[in-house]
């Protein structure tokens, strides 16, 4: 065989794998959605919901069983919650907007992106995990300053790592104690709490859904309502939504009793700690 | 005056062969550094996998062992190969006429090629979802109105619409969005090929009855050949690792528009990198596959020519 | 046969703007310095550059927009630039087949090409590379001659190749456009080797056409200063006259506190040529009487043996070269420092036309 025809072959076979990647996906624009009501009065077609990357868990979870009860397709976009805020704004395309923190809804809200409510479904709250069995003897926030403590805190670009500094103004915590005491900065929440197992650190700040996934290796400390910062996770209906039925159920359905169960399953707090 | 002596450093033999030496060191240096690296991933994993909760080990293969892992390998591969063949398409003319015509404001144009590179990719992401919204506004201002009296919707114009409709977190994007970075890397590669070209083969071939197309065809694309396969092997392998501007153009949904880096991307926001540096290593080992296959072939047809990757 | 008329081509600070006729079967040289602009005339000969003004036309027929290809001209550029991603056939093949001529007729010319090149033995060759540069050179005239040309572009056709070898291909190259009698512009920045192919020949400097003619002419007869120093005459001076000669029809001229004898009668500012082998040196005792040469006195500052000939260098009120038959120089026995005499006919001197 010529080179040339060699060549030309393999690239059609990777166009060929390329077609068949791209037949198997449904394609076409998305949420051109279309008929909200389907035969039966139910919901139809598909939406498309930006997704911060932070709780693609639960939302991928929720998006699932949703899909599963109504019919409709829930595409999920995810990326950090700025960057979802500028393609929404900039596209005007797109249903539901689930940004990692409720104050980049309020963001939208000013640019005029959101229509309606936005709907708190599910809490981040900050916790202790400690090592198994505690043997620091931790009870709370206050021992995090005690002398000899080797802690793991999350970097500031994280999200838990944002909380955790607002925690400890909010409880007039020795800033300067703490970050003595400090022994490693991991970038996601995750590697914090994995010091924790390995016992390089004796205790770290993750949220109740992460301590729960290591709740088989490490202990748990919870800190009081009053005392802690609260992580709110809302969805809001996007203006630019041409499914708005849909968009309006899956907003709904994430904070109804069908999703919580789903998000309690995962280990996630579905309801407002008091 | 102390009498010569006979040093390594005085004996040119010795001496070029410590040369040899140094430069063999630097290329092996850096291969055993990305061979590190990769070897240190598949232990982390490895480690990951041993220790691992149960849990914990049935996300990984619920997330890992999937169709939807096949699916973004297949369309990693296929978007690059696709983004590749447009991008030569585009670059072979486009390096050809850089390096041969004359034209009025070539540094200018020659920068804005350049400015593709330079550009961080998220940036072209950024900017290619901006034009796309701009023509769709475009296309809602020339379209026809909405007629509320008669509760019909305004419709936009078809073209100018399509174009939003056909890019924007859809397939096509993904390949837009590495097409842009792409073709100036390939123009690049190529217009080095015919710089280094003889232009005067062309000129003979002209002479003796090529069109100028033919000439271009027949004698200046056959010596620039090494150039092609660079551009090929260069904007396939850079485009097959691209996540941003994919991510923020065509999206990263699940099954549709995430390729195998916007999953890995994912997996690291997540915390859970031992998903994303396994997906990272199907990479590697998919696209080392493709390029050792790539510069086998070159070799095959170089048969004792000048080219070399 | 070719016809530039009042052809012009710019680039950048550099312009072409000649004029220029060359007869059917001539072997035309086309000399100058590098940069004269000798490879842009005939690469606008070829088509290779569009002209701003002016006509070409070859065998008769103006070719001024034709394309390259119809324009009957074969082109072998400097380097031979053959298709290196070809085999020797194929390169030779190239015409003919892009011309599309039945595959019979097409072989028949590559073979035809290759016996007259004596090529045949490396038409097999699967590329190119590790052709010597006389191999190559023959196989890009092959490649040329396939398609039949009206016209054959030399350029620099030996430069590339070594010292020894060149004198057998220029010889070779002219016995080839004898048999073929094909119309051949051969561009050289070297006398000998001009001299070896060529029956006339121009040269050109500045994008300009100096002067055309016989080659002889060009060497004895240099229109001007600048070809006079191109054909290596160093005895290049500006006088004045200063009456007749004591011969009828000579006019006695001072330059440089010399006097030499000029033929013709002439007034005012002249300038003069002397080629250096026209130059007769002598003993100062040795001397006989001339009263029809000028005799200019000199000191043999140098003397090199180029084996042809000595080149003499001799210093006095003028600077003088001279060129002696190394047995002439035996027979005068001067050595360097030595006061000698250098005698100059008026018939050995050109007044340049100023």
């Amino acid at each position: 065989m010529p080179k040339s025809a060699r060549l030309s072959a393999g690239a059609a076979v990777c166009a060929a794998l390329f077609l068949a990647a791209a037949g198997c996906g449904g394609d076409g624009p998305p949420a051109a959605g279309g008929g909200a009501k389907g035969p039966g009065g139910g919901l139809s077609g598909r939406i498309f919901v930006y997704c911060a990357a932070g709780v693609k868990e639960p939302v991928s979870a929720l998006a699932e069983s949703f899909k599963k009860e109504t019919g409709v397709e829930v595409e999920l976009t995810f990326a950090n919650s700025g960057q979802l805020l500028g393609q929404a704004e900039m596209t005007r395309t797109g249903d539901v907007y689930i940004p990692g923190d409720t104050g980049f809804i309020d963001q939208a809200r000013t640019k005029g992106l959101v229509a309606g409510e936005p709907r708190d479904f599910c809490w981040f709250v900050p916790t202790i995990l400690v090592q198994k069995g505690n043997p620091k003897g931790i009870k709370g926030l206050g021992d995090l300053s005690a002398p000899g403590m080797r802690l793991a805190l999350a970097d500031d670009t994280a999200a838990i790592g944002k909380l955790q500094t607002r925690i400890f103004a909010k409880n007039a915590l020795d800033v300067t104690a703490i970050k003595k005491n400090v022994v490693a900065s991991p970038a996601t929440v995750t590697d914090t709490a994995l010091t924790v197992k390995m016992k390089t650190a004796d205790a770290a700040i993750v949220w109740d859904s992460t301590a729960a996934m290591f709740a088989g290796d490490a202990g748990i400390v919870r800190i009081p309502v009053e005392k802690n910062v609260i992580g709110i996770v809302a969805s809001a209906v996007l203006a630019s939504s041409r499914n708005r039925p849909a968009a309006e159920a899956f907003a709904d359905y994430l904070a109804s009793a069908r999703g919580r169960e789903v998000l309690r399953a995962k280990g996630f707090t579905v309801e407002a700690p008091k | 005056m102390p009498a010569p002596v006979e040093t390594p450093e005085r004996n040119p033999a010795a001496r070029r062969q410590h040369f040899r030496r140094v430069a063999i060191a630097a290329a092996l240096g850096f291969s055993a550094f990305m061979a590190l690296l990769l070897v240190v991933d598949l232990g982390y994993i490895g480690e990951f996998l041993l220790n691992a909760s149960p849990d914990r080990y049935r996300r990984f293969r619920e997330n890992i062992f999937v169709a939807e892992t096949l699916h973004e390998v297949i369309l990693s591969l296929g978007s690059a190969t696709v983004t590749t063949a447009l991008a030569l398409l585009v670059a072979v003319p486009a390096g050809y006429a850089l390096s041969r015509f004359r034209i009025r404001g070539k540094l200018l144009v020659d920068t804005l090629v350049d400015s593709a590179i330079v550009l961080p990719p998220l940036i072209m992401g950024l900017s290619l979802l901006v034009l796309l919204s701009v023509l769709r506004r475009a296309g809602e201002a020339l379209g026809t109105p909405p007629d509320p009296a008669a509760g019909v919707p305004g419709r936009p114009n078809p073209v100018l619409n399509s174009f939003y409709e056909f890019f924007v977190y859809a397939k096509p994007g993904i390949v837009l969005a590495q097409f842009s970075v792409a073709t100036a890397l390939a123009v690049r590669s190529m217009k080095a090929a015919f710089d280094a070209a003889d232009r005067r083969v062309e000129d003979v071939a002209l002479t003796l009855g090529c069109t100028r197309f033919g000439a271009f065809w027949r004698a200046a694309l056959p010596q620039a050949r090494s150039g092609l396969l660079t551009g090929a092997v260069v904007a396939w392998s850079y485009t097959v690792g691209l996540f941003a501007p994919v991510a923020i153009l065509a999206g990263t949904v699940k099954g549709r528009t995430a390729v195998l880096p916007t999953r890995a991307y994912m997996e690291v926001s997540n915390g859970y990198l031992e998903e994303a540096l396994a997906l990272t290593l199907v990479m590697a080992v998919i696209a080392m596959t493709v390029l050792i296959a790539l510069k086998l072939l070159a070799r095959r047809n170089a048969a004792g020519a000048e080219v070399s990757l | 046969m070719i016809r530039l008329e009042s052809l012009r081509y710019e680039v950048a600070a550099f312009s072409l703007e000649v004029s220029l006729e060359i007869a059917r079967g001539e072997y035309f040289v086309l000399m100058g310095p590098p940069g004269a602009g000798k490879s842009v005339m005939v690469e606008c000969l070829a088509g290779l550059r569009a002209p701003s003004a002016g006509r070409i036309s070859v065998a008769g027929r103006d070719v001024t927009d034709a394309e390259p290809r119809d324009r009957g001209v074969g082109y072998v550029p400097q380097d031979y630039a053959l298709f290196t991603t070809r085999s020797v056939r194929d390169n030779i093949a190239f015409g003919p087949q892009i011309r599309g001529l039945p595959s019979g007729e097409a072989d028949r010319r590559v073979r035809e090409a290759a016996v007259l090149l004596g090529i045949e033995h490396l038409l097999e060759r699967p590329r190119v590379q590790g052709l010597s540069g006389g191999e190559r050179q023959r196989v890009a005239l092959a490649r040329a001659l396939a398609v039949r040309p009206h016209v054959l572009i030399l350029d620099e056709p030996v430069s590339a190749l070594d010292e020894s070898t060149r004198e057998s291909v220029c010889a070779e190259l002219r016995r080839l456009q004898r048999e073929l009698g094909l119309t051949t512009i051969h561009i050289s920045h070297n006398l000998e080797e001009a001299f070896s192919v060529a029956d006339r020949g121009a040269v050109m400097s500045g994008g300009r056409i100096r002067q055309v003619g016989p080659l002889g002419e060009l060497l004895r007869r240099p229109a001007g200063e600048f070809v006079a120093r191109f054909m290596r005459c160093e005895n290049i001076f500006l006088g004045a006259c200063r009456g007749a000669g004591r011969m009828p029809a000579t006019t006695l001229a001072e330059a440089s506190g010399a006097q030499f004898l000029l033929p013709g009668e002439r007034r005012g500012q002249v300038q003069f040529a002397i080629r250096p082998e026209n130059l007769i040196v002598e003993l100062p005792g040795d001397r006989r009487e001339r009263t029809g040469a000028a005799a200019v006195p000199a000191r043999l500052a140098r003397a090199v043996d180029r084996g042809a000939y000595v080149r003499l260098e001799l210093d006095g009120p003028a600077r003088l070269v001279a060129h002696l038959s190394p047995r002439a120089f035996a027979d005068l026995g001067a050595a360097e420092g030595a006061e000698l005499v250098a005698v100059i006919p008026p018939e050995a001197v050109h007044v340049i036309p100023g």
